[in-house]
């Protein structure tokens, strides 16, 4: 079985957040823009330009990059087309090769494209199927931990017993461990079982869909080791919904670089967020 | 509509036959766009009408290539961009026209 390498492409190139605002643009107009007109909007919404000079500059400098790096890139893996003679961009006319990362059907094509039960590598992601397996890799994870586990959950179901014991353990080797969810009851679990974790508030959207299929828990381990769950509802009547992950190893690995890319800010503010969070709930001592 | 493109911050120096022309590098400029500058300025195209480096070379490797070498590494690159010759080594990028 092969891999989608033009769908790992695309996710590579999306995990510039430079690209995604092209896409942006592009989804923002739904017509044919002239290089220079792409590279307008771009300045105007990244910088606080002074002179007149500067923003000249700027905007050429940007048309070069356009023309002779970003967007024969971004057409050659189907995320645009680009006509080079004209300096003409505009959005691909065929749906299929669309990766739209701001929704969860990224994973689910994700999920379509790739083989099953590979530990996903340098060079690909590797799918972990089954709740059972799912709770083993993410043990695993926590347990190879050397420096930071980052962990979120929608809900206390997906916080079971023996991940915790592996929190502890972790936190005891000196682990830096943060803890998110959206979810008060997972927070005030957390604040109970693992006294030591930082708890944040989870904000980005993609991790808080309100319907199925949605990511359950997300283990992000020393910067470089990744495992996104998506649950799904199940049909079955024994369990209230089924669980696939997306794996992925080491820093270059599309999934660790998209992952950081999308908590990026997030994964800096998390202090500011935790102390204000804990004023909040916690006024007393 | 051809413009002569900017350089600025690059050092050039042009033979009397117009010919070729060499940009040093420094650590203000990507290598890739002192590339594309000088040929703009030797070919006399605007940067938007030159084929995009792209199709030559990968723009983000060479730029990795030279934000990571050290000084006194041999290290030196050519290709074939827009109808010239492009050699970059340490210290500059030469540009060499009309070679097919």
């Amino acid at each position: 079985m092969n891999f989608d390498t033009r769908l790992e492409d695309q996710i590579r190139l999306l995990c510039d957040s430079r690209n995604r605002a092209i896409l942006d643009i592009l989804e923002e107009t739904t017509e044919t823009l002239h290089v220079e007109e792409l590279a307008d909007r771009l300045v105007s919404r990244d910088v606080d330009v002074v002179t007149t000079t500067a923003y000249d500059d700027l905007i050429d400098k940007t048309c070069l990059v356009l023309h002779h790096r970003r967007l024969p890139k971004l057409a050659e893996v189907g995320l645009i087309e680009y006509d080079p003679d004209a300096n003409l961009v505009t959005p691909p006319s065929s749906a299929g090769t669309n990766v739209d990362w701001r929704q969860e059907e990224i994973f689910e094509e994700l999920i379509a494209q790739l083989p099953i039960g590979q530990r996903g590598n340098e060079d690909g992601i590797g799918v972990v199927e089954g709740r059972k397996s799912v709770l083993e890799y993410g043990r695993q994870l926590v347990e190879e931990a050397g420096e930071e586990v980052f962990c979120m959950f929608i809900n206390t179901d997906l916080v079971e017993d023996v991940c915790v014991r592996r929190c502890e353990d972790a936190l005891d080797r000196g682990v830096t461990m943060y803890m998110g969810s959206q979810n008060e009851a997972v927070r005030e679990f957390s604040r109970n079982h693992l006294p030591e974790a930082t708890i944040w508030e989870p904000q980005l959207d993609w991790l808080n869909a309100p319907t199925y299929p949605r990511v359950g828990r997300l283990v992000l381990v020393d910067r470089r080791k990744v495992m996104l769950a998506i649950v799904e509802e199940s049909q079955d009547e024994e369990t209230s919904f089924e669980e696939t992950a997306l794996v992925g190893e080491g820093v270059e690995n599309p999934l660790v670089v998209l992952v950081r890319e999308l908590l990026g800010s997030r994964l800096d503010h998390l202090d500011y967020q935790s102390d204000e969070f804990q004023s909040e709930f916690h006024p007393r001592q | 509509m051809t413009d002569k493109s900017d350089d600025e911050g690059c050092e050039t120096s042009v033979s009397e036959h117009d010919t070729d022309i060499i940009c040093e590098l420094d650590r203000n400029q990507p290598a890739s766009e002192v590339v594309v500058r000088a040929v703009a300025s030797l070919t006399n195209t605007a940067v938007l009408d030159l084929d995009p480096l792209y199709g030559a070379i990968d723009p983000d490797r060479l730029d990795r290539i030279f934000d990571n070498a050290n000084d006194g590494d041999p290290l030196e690159i050519t290709f074939r961009f827009n109808g010239c010759q492009v050699i970059i080594d340490q210290g500059a990028v030469h540009v060499q026209a009309g070679v097919k």
